[in-house]
This record gives C-alpha cells, structure tokens and sequence, in this order.
C-alpha cells in the first residue's frame, strides 16, 4: 500500500481542480487508493462481485462530485466516507443477510510447517468473524484494525462520535476475540 | 492510546496477528479494474433532469394560461352582455315607440283639460 503524505497530495488534488484538471486529480485518485479502498468495500459487503461493482459505483461518485471538494478534510477521509456510504448503502439494499458461508477465502497453503498453518487458519476465521458482525460495526473495525485510523478521521468518515465510535470497536473485538477462541 | 493498549492486552489472538487479506480475489483484478476505473473520467457527466423543477415549470405556466384565458374569456363575456343589453334596451325603447305610434286615437289617455266629459262619467259610477 503506498503511502503517501496526506496533507501534500490533499493540496495538489486541490491544486489540479482549481486548474480544472479534475481528470488528471481523478486518475491519481484512482492509481493511488483503489485497491485500498476494494479492501474497505470488500470487509463490508463481504463478497468478490459485490465489492467490485460498489468500487465502480464509489468511483463514479467520486468523479462526479470531485469538484465540489474543497479540502475541508483530508483526500481520503473523503475518500473513504463516500466508500463507506455507498457499502452500507449496498448491504442496506441486500434482500438476504450474509453469513460465514458468503465469505470466499484464499486457499490454505499447505506447508509442513504447523507454525504457518496456526496463522493461516485464524487469520481465515478473523474474516469469517469479521462477516458475522453488523455492517456499520464491520466498517469501524475495518477503519481502526486494518487501515489504523485515527477515532477523529473516522468519525468524519462515519459520521459517527468519537465515544459511540470506541464503544462500537471494543464490542467488535470482543466478538471476534470470543469467536476466533470458541472456533 | 491506554485504551487501545488495554485492548491489545485483553485480546492477544487478535492483535499478535498480521494483518494480511485472506479474502480471495481473481487473479489480475487490480490491473484490469485500474484500466476500468480511468475511463469513468473519459464520460462526460450528464447533468440528471430535475424532474421536480420541470413538473413546476410547466404547472407555472400552465396555471397562467388558464388564468389569463379565463380572464379573457370573462372580458369578451361581459361585452357581449353589454352588446345585448344596449340592443335590447334599443330594442325595447324602439317597439315602445312603435306602439305609441300605432296607438288608436280611442287608445290614448283621456286629456284631463277636457273635464266635461269626465265629470259626466264620474257620475255615472255614483249611480251604480
């Protein structure tokens, strides 16, 4: 995942729009945090398919309102907030909930080495618990486990307070914790 | 941060983990899905119809049709009441006119300077 300094590339996009290079802004955008931002869509409405078609959406969307952004929050705060919006959105829309059985896994390696094996296989039920939990809550522990962001950027992402915010997290590694020792 | 290191402390399984995907993706998505992604920006947006704006539009400027035909139709009504009352009220006056002069000379109204005549009747009704 590259990392890039946040506030500089904010202040070019910035920059490219107020030149009316909005393409060039949106082609960055999409060599720099597509893949990003299909691993936040994917942990949230879970399978391949849909992840790949709420991307497009994410992108159309960001294309479209890529003018109206004013730098009042980092590049991808914004970013992320309209990812999250259209997910959500999505599994909102889902006429069945999903299950562990919806969850498409990489094969396991095989390997002689047990070690490996361990690690494989909880990592495999750590997505498997992650399904299990409620949409919006699987987005807060996404945003905090994987991507380590902060409580305040993702409560602008989520528009969500900081407070509600750490107590859905801490429920959400609390069930993960309980399923991955039970399983 | 104690928080989330008490966090770290209470659920060892989850945070001694690396945090690699396991979720299974086709092979050589990203590629293809990049080049897909550019040409979102090849479209040109099309600005969607307001549909609440145009429903408005049109009932606006209907509404002042209706309103300004009704008020013309109302002008062009009370004209012709005009028309026909003037016509009639000629009409009325004229046909006065002519039975005035068609009026028999037994017609006419007794010329009350001639009193003899009326004193004499006068009294024919005393009698009876």
């Amino acid at each position: 995942m590259q990392q890039l300094n946040q506030d500089k590339y904010t202040q070019e996009i910035l920059n490219l729009i107020a030149q009316n290079k909005e393409k060039t802004a949106f082609n960055g955008l999409v060599k720099n945090y597509n893949q990003q931002l299909y691993w936040h869509i994917r942990r949230i409405v879970i399978k391949h398919d849909d992840a790949n078609d709420v991307l497009q959406n994410t992108y159309i969307k960001i294309w479209k309102s890529l003018k109206k952004f004013k730098g009042k929050s980092k590049i991808y705060t914004w970013l992320y907030r309209i990812a999250t919006n259209e997910s959500l959105t999505f599994v909102k829309k889902q006429k069945h909930t999903i299950s562990i059985e919806d969850v498409e896994l990489k094969e396991t390696q095989t390997s002689n080495q047990s070690v490996l094996m361990d690690s494989f296989e909880i990592q495999h039920k750590l997505e498997l618990a992650i399904a299990t939990l409620p949409p919006k809550q699987r987005a807060i522990f996404n945003l905090k486990y994987y991507e380590e962001l902060k409580y305040d950027e993702i409560s602008q992402i989520t528009s969500t307070s900081v407070g509600a915010l750490k107590a859905s997290y801490h429920i959400a590694v609390k069930k993960i914790e309980t399923f991955l020792k039970i399983n | 941060m104690k928080t989330l290191k008490n966090i770290e402390k209470k659920t060892p399984i989850l945070f001694g983990l690396d945090k690699e995907n396991q979720l299974k993706v086709p092979d050589g998505y990203f590629e293809s899905i990049e080049n897909k992604l550019l040409l979102i920006s090849d479209v040109k947006p099309v600005i969607p119809l307001n549909y609440k704006k145009i429903f408005i539009s049109i009932s606006s400027i209907a509404a002042v049709l209706i309103i300004g035909f009704s008020i013309y139709q109302n002008n062009n009504t009370n004209q012709d009441t005009n028309t026909f009352n003037t016509t009639f009220n000629q009409l009325t006056i004229a046909s006065f006119e002519e039975e005035m002069l068609d009026t028999d000379e037994t017609d006419l109204p007794i010329d009350f300077e001639d009193t003899k005549e009326l004193d004499i009747n006068i009294n024919l009704i005393d009698e009876l």
